[in-house]
């Protein structure tokens, strides 16, 4: 005879009684969580727009077209949770079956936690690999008690390895960003899942969506997974094809890099500049400062004197005229602009 | 006999089905594939992996999980 886990029947007992509840007193829980991610985003990309941030706008955009759809989803399994519920039959597992899915979950997955003071269930995955980027077991954690669409998630991604984006340290997958998960197709399997206490379909479907990777819209692309955010234009950019700043090491994009014309190493334009005559783009250390009017010239544009070429031009037109009208000897000095100084006799 | 059928692929929607007596795992998941490749999906039998041959009983759980299942809306990006 099978050893009965008492830890397995207390859980299960647990979570039964309290799907139970919530099935005899249906609730409408508005997506407040959803609302409010929806709701600020909009508000950075105006704030982002008033302030000619073009590049952080469109950033933000992209961010709001990926949640969007979870509100929306949100509401649509609300109003079909209403019109459901109704006539709907209660699928509601009993005790026994809970226990079964957590006999089966304990053999499914690596590592099973259970937390009843926390009302916490947690797996753990394998390691997970998408498309060559290795990516880490990942932890997920339900909170039974937890309702299913306002307050704090029902359920958390947490990565037991983290490999995260380069440019986004909160996205440890690509459809995992701060813990949570972005279900995709899989939210409304997922909230019935949930609803019916049928924990190992659940647990199965967070794990196939952690093993698909979505091109269409990920949190950051796998492509561009080692890949950080260019220092200048915020446009993410892969290790390939980044550059590093020679003087603050940022990373740079080929766009934004600039040669300098001195050195030839590359610079970001916070680390770069031009040189006043020629306006050719040079580091600090190759530019130097003329003599005459303190400009930062390179040394093509410097002359022998340590001036520019204005300068020397000017210095030398002066030194011209000086010597075709030499000063006369004992010509009379003017006090004008000399202040009070005595001279000596 | 009755068997609870769970398709977790969409709506994640679970029903009760009538079935003859005798009847098997395999040729339950065939009438409900509708052509989709068996192995892009984990078939249980109350959460435990099961043969195609296996005969169903009354009060089984079969659930049909996906076993590739996208993270996000692509239509919905698309139409943004």
């Amino acid at each position: 005879m099978p050893m009965i886990k008492k830890a397995f029947v207390r859980a299960a007992m647990a979570i039964h009684s309290h799907l139970a509840r919530r099935g005899r007193s249906p609730t409408v829980e508005v997506p407040n969580m959803s609302w409010d991610r929806v709701s600020e985003l909009a508000k950075l990309v105006k704030r982002a727009r008033y302030r000619g941030w073009h590049l952080a706008a469109d950033s933000l955009c992209r961010d709001l077209v990926y949640v969007l759809p979870s509100l929306e989803s949100h509401l649509t399994a609300i109003r079909e949770e209403l019109s459901r519920s109704r006539n709907r039959a209660n699928h509601v597992l009993t005790a026994n079956d809970i226990y079964s899915d957590l006999q089966s979950l304990e053999r499914e997955f690596p590592e099973l936690g259970l937390d009843l003071g926390l009302k916490q269930l947690s797996v753990t995955t394998d390691p997970i690999e998408l498309e060559g980027v290795y990516l880490g077991p990942f932890e997920i954690q339900l909170y039974w008690t937890r309702p299913l669409h306002t307050g704090p998630p029902a359920y958390e991604v947490v990565a037991k390895d983290p490999h995260p984006a380069e440019s986004r340290r909160n996205v440890t997958h690509p459809h995992v960003m701060d813990n949570v998960l972005c279900e995709g197709d899989g939210h409304t399997a997922i909230r019935q899942a949930l609803t019916a206490g049928r924990l190992f379909d659940f647990f199965m479907l967070v794990t196939s969506i952690l093993r698909t990777y979505n091109s269409e819209s990920p949190f950051v692309e796998l492509s561009l997974w080692g890949g950080t955010s260019c220092s200048d234009c915020g446009t993410l950019v892969s290790e390939d094809y980044s550059y590093t700043c020679y003087r603050c090491e940022e990373t740079i994009c080929g766009e934004c890099e600039t040669p300098c014309g001195g050195c030839e190493e590359c610079y970001c334009s916070g680390c770069v500049g031009s040189c006043a005559d020629c306006e050719e783009p040079f580091c600090r250390s190759c530019l130097k400062t003329c003599e005459g009017c303190q400009r930062r010239v390179c040394t093509g544009c410097l002359e022998d004197d340590e001036r520019c070429t204005k300068c020397h031009e000017d210095q030398e037109r002066e030194d011209e005229t000086a010597t075709e009208n030499p000063a006369p000897i004992g010509a009379p000095i003017h006090s004008d602009g000399l202040g009070q100084a005595p001279l000596p006799a | 006999m009755k068997v609870l059928f769970i398709n977790n692929d969409g709506g994640g929607f679970a029903d009760y089905v009538e079935l003859e007596e005798g009847t098997t795992l395999g040729q339950l998941s065939d009438s409900k594939m509708h052509g989709a490749k068996a192995s892009n999906y984990l078939i249980r039998v109350d959460s435990r992996p099961a043969a195609r041959d296996q005969v169903l009983q009354e009060g089984n759980r079969v659930s049909m999980t996906p076993t590739k299942i996208e993270g996000a809306n692509a239509s919905l990006l698309l139409a943004a």
